[in-house]
């Protein structure tokens, strides 16, 4: 669990630091103001060891595939000059994580004679600044409890090369709900809740939600199908978005264990009176299996029912919510406390 | 200044604030405000005098008072609360304190403004050249020669001195009786010293105001 993030470099943000975070976390802000930004950059630390990170990053901005162009834009404004740097401060032990990324080149040896050997090359010297587009990226991870133990991991895309130094070294999980791909991960994860013997707790909180489900099964080429009263099954990715919304959330949920899960905007395809079952379900689910939650969302209704929902279940926990302004390359974060939230809601004082 | 689409929900939008402790007083300053034609100002109501220590710093939170690089766009906040049962000089002396908590410069003295970024003021109701602890002070005073005004005070000393009476009003209410009382007795009645600026029921051209007016001119 993060006290605090930094991030430089990434993406729209060219600095940020996000201070006396809470266990629930909400991020607010206008558009194009870094919101998602953050929530990649959470990701990125969280799972800095995995290989495929740049892949699933991009996936989940709806960006099929890598190519040269995309994986430039990782750095602010496209332009690869100097590594991107994400680091937090974990509650526990005060532990400091940090994460580099450098540019990683295809560069055609001029000294050697075999002309269709490459060779990898960091982007380390002054005569590179000028390019705009790494072949691959290099991953540095390493922690303030091991700090000469350097966990690094390549990603080319000539041919996916995992490299890494170190691998004990545990990270904690990242657990990312994207808008634009609510089905991804939808068989795994609800055999994973399966196997957890967790399918009656996630009917009985989706119930909440629509109380004509009253059954929820895997079938054989692993979709998701869901018993409304109707003569036969039906495919829980024709009940609308609220309940694949709901589902993918809970799943995430109850999957993590002192990890991190990200859901970016959490109010896409909720009904209001959905949006208070789910904060509630999160709330406590955060509570019970020491999950912290980042969701970002532009909406009045979700950070409302936000507030209330933490006051509803007697959260005992920091809920905290973070306003991103950005003005040109200028950031600036206004953080409320849940009870400071309420009040501004109830004096109608523009807190997004 | 950012806008919002939500009706319940204001950014500050303009460059003067003037912080008021509640509905009541918000209405009666919109008025004044307009009737000064102080028009780039808008009134933020707190909730209560007892709200200013937690609403204040929320208020220098809202969307709109500071830009991203942290400049406030805000210039100027006039803060405006009743003296009540304080000393003025108590009164005063915890909005300063308020003030400086959160960063901004207090002014040095009741009724002036400082010379930070932003400018703050500070106005203790209703004010040093009238008696009393309230806005209901001042409002009274700009009617005091209001031919109903002598039928409001024996009504209230005849009510005071009753033996049965249907009303317990303490000597702090005094003034908020009578005021409801004059407002009682105009054509259409309205319930407070707001609604009651909102019907023109006070005096704007009277010279009671002329410290307030004088305090507010610097929110032009």
């Amino acid at each position: 669990m993060f006290e605090s993030i930094k991030i430089h470099n990434l993406r729209a943000i060219t600095q940020l630091e996000l201070d006396n975070l809470g266990q629930v976390n909400l991020l607010v802000g206008q558009n194009n103001c870094g919101k998602t930004t953050i929530l990649e950059a959470l990701f990125f630390l969280v799972g800095a060891t995995n290989p495929d990170l740049p892949n699933t990053v991009n996936r989940l901005r709806g960006l099929p595939f890598l190519s040269k162009e995309i994986i430039a834009t990782l750095w602010h404004n496209k332009e690869v000059i100097e590594p991107i740097q994400i680091s937090g401060v974990t509650r526990k032990n005060l532990e400091h994580r940090n994460l580099s990324i450098f540019p990683l080149y295809l560069e055609k040896q001029e000294t050697q004679k075999v002309s269709s050997d490459f060779v990898a090359i960091e982007n380390n010297t002054a005569d590179h600044k000028t390019r705009l587009e790494p072949d691959g990226l290099k991953f540095e991870y390493m922690t303030s409890q091991a700090p000469h133990e350097t966990i690094t991991s390549t990603f080319l895309l000539k041919e996916k090369e995992v490299e890494i130094k170190n691998p004990n070294k545990p990270v904690s999980r990242g657990f990312f709900i994207s808008p634009s791909t609510p089905f991804e991960n939808m068989k795994d994860r609800f055999g994973v809740a399966q196997r957890k013997k967790q399918i009656t707790q996630l009917i009985s909180f989706l119930q909440q939600v629509d109380a004509n489900i009253s059954d929820l099964r895997l079938n054989e080429i692993g979709l998701v199908e869901a018993d409304i009263g109707l003569p036969n099954l039906l495919f829980v990715n024709l009940m609308g978005g609220g309940i694949v919304r709901s589902m993918v959330i809970a799943l995430s949920m109850l999957d993590a264990r002192n990890d991190v899960v990200l859901i970016d905007e959490i109010e896409n395809g909720l009904h209001y009176s959905a949006q208070k079952v789910i904060w509630r379900a999160i709330f406590r689910w955060a509570e019970q299996f020491n999950i912290q939650v980042f969701a970002t969302t532009h909406s009045v209704e979700a950070a409302r029912t936000f507030a209330l929902s933490a006051e509803d279940v007697l959260f005992k926990a920091e809920a905290m919510i973070y306003r991103i302004e950005r003005k040109d390359e200028k950031y600036r974060v206004v953080s409320y406390a849940k009870e400071e939230l309420a009040e501004a809601l109830k004096s109608g004082w523009e807190f997004r | 200044m950012p806008t919002s689409d939500d009706p319940f929900l204001k950014p500050i939008e303009s460059k003067q604030i003037l912080a008021v402790e509640g509905r009541d007083e918000k209405n009666f300053f919109d008025v004044l405000l307009e009737d000064m034609n102080i028009k780039d100002c808008e009134t933020r109501e707190v909730g209560g005098k007892d709200q200013f220590p937690k609403k204040f710093p929320l208020l220098l939170k809202a969307r709109g008072f500071f830009s991203a690089n942290d400049t406030p766009l805000v210039t100027h906040v006039g803060i405006i609360r009743d003296k009540d049962v304080m000393k003025k000089s108590d009164a005063f002396a915890s909005i300063v304190d308020i003030v400086r908590r959160v960063g901004l410069e207090p002014p040095t003295a009741h009724s002036q403004f400082s010379n930070g970024t932003p400018k703050v003021g500070i106005f203790i109701m209703p004010g040093d050249s009238i008696e009393g602890e309230k806005l209901e002070d001042l409002c009274l005073k700009t009617v005091e020669n209001h031919e109903a005004m002598p039928c409001v005070n024996e009504f209230a000393a005849c009510i005071s001195a009753l033996e049965n009476s249907p009303k317990d009003i303490p000597k702090a209410k005094v003034q908020v009786f009578k005021a409801q009382v004059f407002l009682a007795a105009q054509h259409e009645i309205v319930n407070s010293v707001g609604l009651g600026a909102k019907k023109r029921y006070w005096d704007f051209n009277s010279s009671a105001f002329g410290e307030l007016k004088s305090f507010l001119n610097n929110l032009k």
